[in-house]
């Protein structure tokens, strides 16, 4: 009895990595992260020298975030503007993020796009998505893009445009 | 009467896993992004758990209608349901804003006291089916039961 319930136990766990393993190979075999120097697809995304809007509340932007990032959200709206524009230079390209799953970043992107800003961006994945990418030994960030580093993955969640904006520029 | 509640468990249970799994693996790099973002475990361990847990989800969905597979496949979920509402009281209590990841992407935050609930009530749910098929310490080590 308890051998066939071991037996039976560890088929239910090992199964699964066969499983898994024969999906990946079908879909595509795609390493698991690792880490790679992003400098390169950082300048072709041409995301270096982008002004990054924080979209999450107070107490999360405070607790860590995107170095050099403005805290921009719906509450401090007319309190953070001041300061964004203060960082904002003619032409940058600018990237929203919040966490990941969540909406905000995509509703403060339209309301900067309202004011008349083009070059307006969301990142996929939010925070969540930039911290997996930087370095995982502590070390200073550079605005540069020097010592970021990212997993290979990093191409399906990077910034993308919000095409469903345009209709707030007709409006 | 506990053999209807059996069966209801039962149907609740796979039902859900099922449908977990499949949403889990249509995206797997959302999932692998969901589990990121409760930053416990490392990128490496994360992105394997989002090509593994999907699986042993389907896999544990299936044994569960199998009367030998069962009490194995009430011990995964109840394993699997004891980390999840472990992993999200962690979030809560660090006031991380996310999405559960439970039923693949979505772009609701988290509302930690009802997902809490529900995963209690599961595992309340997968004990209930581990102590319904357990058989008595004897029979463990006989080969009569």
């Amino acid at each position: 009895m308890l051998r066939g319930f071991i037996f039976r136990f560890s088929g239910l766990l090992v199964l699964p990595i066969f499983l898994a393993l024969g999906h990946l190979a079908f879909s595509g075999w795609l390493p698991p992260p690792k880490d790679l120097t992003l400098e390169a697809d950082l300048k072709l995304m041409g995301i270096l020298g982008a002004l990054w809007v924080d979209a999450r509340e107070e107490p999360l932007f405070l607790s860590g975030h995107v170095p050099g990032s403005v805290n921009l959200t719906r509450k401090n709206w007319d309190k953070n503007l001041p300061v964004f524009f203060e960082h904002y230079g003619e032409g940058q390209t600018i990237i929203v993020y919040c966490s990941v799953g969540c909406h905000e970043s995509t509703v403060v992107a339209a309301k900067i796009r309202e004011l008349g800003l083009e070059n307006v961006q969301v990142l996929e994945g939010g925070y969540e998505a930039w911290s997996v990418s930087r370095p995982s030994k502590a070390g200073e960030l550079r605005r540069d893009g020097e010592g970021l580093k990212a997993n290979s993955n990093f191409e399906s969640r990077n910034p993308k445009q919000i095409p469903n904006l345009k209709s707030n520029e007709t409006q | 009467m506990l053999e209807r509640l059996e069966w209801g468990a039962v149907l609740v249970l796979s039902g859900l896993f099922l449908y977990a799994g499949v949403i889990k693996l249509l995206d797997t790099d959302q999932f692998y992004l969901d589990i990121q973002s409760y930053r416990i475990t490392p990128d490496e361990l994360s992105w394997w758990a989002a090509h593994y847990l999907p699986w042993l989800e389907l896999v544990a969905g299936v044994a569960l209608f199998l009367p030998k597979f069962r009490l194995p496949a009430a011990l995964i979920f109840a394993g699997l349901m004891s980390v999840f509402t472990l992993a999200l009281l962690s979030a809560w209590s660090r006031g991380l804003d996310i999405s559960c990841g439970c039923f693949g992407s979505s772009t609701a935050e988290a509302n930690y006291p009802w997902l809490v609930v529900r995963d209690l009530g599961l595992l309340l749910m997968a004990l209930f089916l581990v102590w319904r098929q357990i058989p008595p310490a004897t029979c463990f080590f006989s080969r009569r039961c």
